[in-house]
Order: C-alpha cells, then structure tokens, then sequence
C-alpha cells in the first residue's frame, strides 16, 4: 500500500499486486465503482486482484481522489479528474512492472471510466469490463434516485431527480446517502452519455454479466452485440453470482476471480 | 398476464431484499416498506425492475404507497408495460 501522485495536488492511495510465477506481457489497472458500490465490492476486488497475480498479471488498484483513502473531498471531485488519475496509475504500474502494456479493469461505472480512458491510448491490451452501466448520465441520475428511495423507504414521497439537479446546479451539494454530490461532479457524469455500446477499440474487450439466472440480462446483450473491438465479436461472460455491489450480505463472489483469470488467460 | 407479472415482481422483490427472503416468495399482502425493503433494497428494487422489464420510472410512479405490498408493485408494473 503506498500513495502515489494524482495530479492536481491530491495523493491517491494505490495497492501493488506483483505477479507470481511467470509474469504476463501487460498489467492490469483496476477502476473501482462510484460511493458505497465501491465499498460494497471491495472484497471481490481485492481477491480477484489477487487471484489475477497469482497466474501472472500485475495488477494496480487505486482510489479516485475524494474517494476511500485518497486525497480530496468527493465535492470537488469529477469524473474527468478520475480519468486523468487512470492514466497516472497505468504510468505508475508500468514503472513498476517494465511491461509496456496496460490493461484495464473496472466494474460498473468504473468500468465504463476505464473503457473511456483506455479507448484514449494506444498501448492497450485489452479491457475486462464488469457489468458497466449503460452510461453515466443515466447512472448519475440513478444514483441521485436513490436520494428519493429514501423518502420512499421511510414511507413517504419520492420527491424528483429534476429538483435535486436544479439544486446541484444552483451551487448546493446534494447528499445522497452520505455521498456529497456538486456541480462539477453531476455535471462530468451527466456530459458522458455514450456508455461502451457506442465505442469502436483497437484492443480486445470482454463485458462481464453477473446473475444467477438462465441468461444474462437483455440489455448487456445488446450493449456486448454493439461494441466494436478490433473488428472481433465482444465475448459476453456470464458469471453465476448475484451482483455483490449493491448488497451488503454479499461479500463474495468466487466465481468472478476464476472468470477473470480465464479471461486475461485466453488473451495470453 | 397480470398474474405473470405479478410473479415475476414477486421473484425480483424477493432478489432484491436477500437474505432469508432470497429463494422464498413474499407472501400477499406482507407490508414492503417499514418491514422488508430499507432505502438501499428500494433503489436495487427500482432498477432490478426497469432492466428486467425494460421500461424506466418517473419519478412520480415512485411513493411509499406503489412499493407498499408485491401487488401494488405489480398493479405498477403493468401501468407501465
């Protein structure tokens, strides 16, 4: 565990997982989901960030700025900071490694985070993308539901997303369980309305879909059957495990760790 | 087709709380909100139920009085199919 710099003068809290064993031709960086998501799927991170070194990926995890143990408040952070921050961990996680390749790994908005970035670069190796959201406008406003799931859960009314966005845009910062959400913040998510489905990369990418049931959901289909990734179809892995960032009694998920050393395995 | 959507309400409802309740259908009429779902449960509620059936919420479906019981939810439900 170190910190490393951030930019802007923020120091991000950053985790090394060395390779064992024979190590692989790139490392993977992995860009955690937005507020309690991020808290809720630590484990299943940290263990498939493990089970990654152990069959020889190097791989850096980190949090954003105004995030976990990094520098910032989340009321001035922005998810174009955020992709600067990517860039500066891919930079670190080569210096440490010597590998001139980077892959990059992320769930739910981290993932559409780490689809952004990657699909700025040229030294890509692939993308493993669990379980993106469609796009992160459409996730900002979810997330900022959950203000007026609230409401509803102590029994009353919801209220409406447009109010809370007027107020944020008035200059308020918005708490939603707990996260502080302001005008830079709403407004770096709410510009980013094209989700994975609409990219085209140089590089193999594999969408990945939680559920225990018979198939994945319809809309990941969809969003796997429309990205272009090196003119090759995007494999879409189902892992039979219930979603785990979004309920605090799920704190595994074993099956995600084997599917992501299988995944990075078959681009060996 | 509205029984059949009420039991698939039924089962996301039962996804969505967890725990004891996961592979156990709510019964009628059990009271949801102030006994089974927390401010979390609701919004994992809300969005298990627009990806499978496909449709989105206004925000004025939403209240306390649409997430009362699973048959609200699914009189709901079937509004917005």
């Amino acid at each position: 565990m170190f910190f490393f710099d951030g930019g802007g003068g923020r120091r991000l809290l950053g985790f090394f997982h060395p390779p064992i064993g024979v190590p692989r031709d790139f490392g993977l960086v992995y860009c955690h989901p937005f507020a309690e998501e991020k808290n809720q799927s630590h484990v299943v991170a940290a263990r498939t960030a493990r089970r990654l070194a152990e069959s020889g990926t190097p791989v850096l995890r980190f949090d954003f700025s105004g995030c976990g143990d990094s520098e910032g408040e989340l009321e001035d952070a922005s998810a174009d900071d955020w992709l600067g921050e990517i860039g500066r961990a891919a930079d670190l996680l080569r210096a440490k490694t010597g590998l001139s390749r980077t892959g990059f790994w992320g769930l739910r908005s981290g993932a559409n985070l780490a689809a952004l970035h990657a699909s700025t670069r040229n030294d890509v190796a692939m993308a493993m993308l669990w379980q993106p959201v469609p796009d992160l406008k459409s996730y900002i406003h979810q997330f900022l539901r959950q203000k007026l799931a609230t409401g509803i859960a102590a029994g009353g009314e919801g209220g409406s997303v447009k109010e809370l966005v007027k107020r944020i845009e008035e200059g308020e910062a918005v708490e939603v369980m707990g996260y502080p959400v302001r005008g830079p913040l709403y407004r770096s998510f709410a510009s980013k309305t094209a989700g994975p489905a609409a990219g085209a990369y140089a590089f193999p990418v594999s969408l990945f879909a939680f559920t225990e049931e018979d198939s994945p959901p319809e809309w990941l289909v969809r969003m796997a059957a429309s990205i272009k990734a090196s003119n090759l179809p995007v494999p879409l892995v189902q892992v039979r495990e219930q979603p785990f960032w979004d309920r605090y009694w799920r704190w595994d998920a074993p099956a995600a760790a084997e599917s992501a050393a299988a995944c990075v395995s078959s681009l060996a | 087709m509205a029984n059949e959507v009420k039991e698939r309400v039924r089962k996301i409802v039962s996804r969505s709380i967890g725990g004891e309740y996961k592979d156990k259908p709510i019964p009628d009429g059990m009271k949801l909100i102030g006994n089974l779902l927390d401010s979390m449960a609701v919004n994992s509620l809300i969005v298990a139920l627009e990806e499978d059936f496909g449709f989105a919420f206004d925000d004025e479906d939403l209240s306390a009085e649409a997430f009362d019981t699973v048959e609200s939810l699914s009189e709901l439900v079937q509004r917005k199919l």
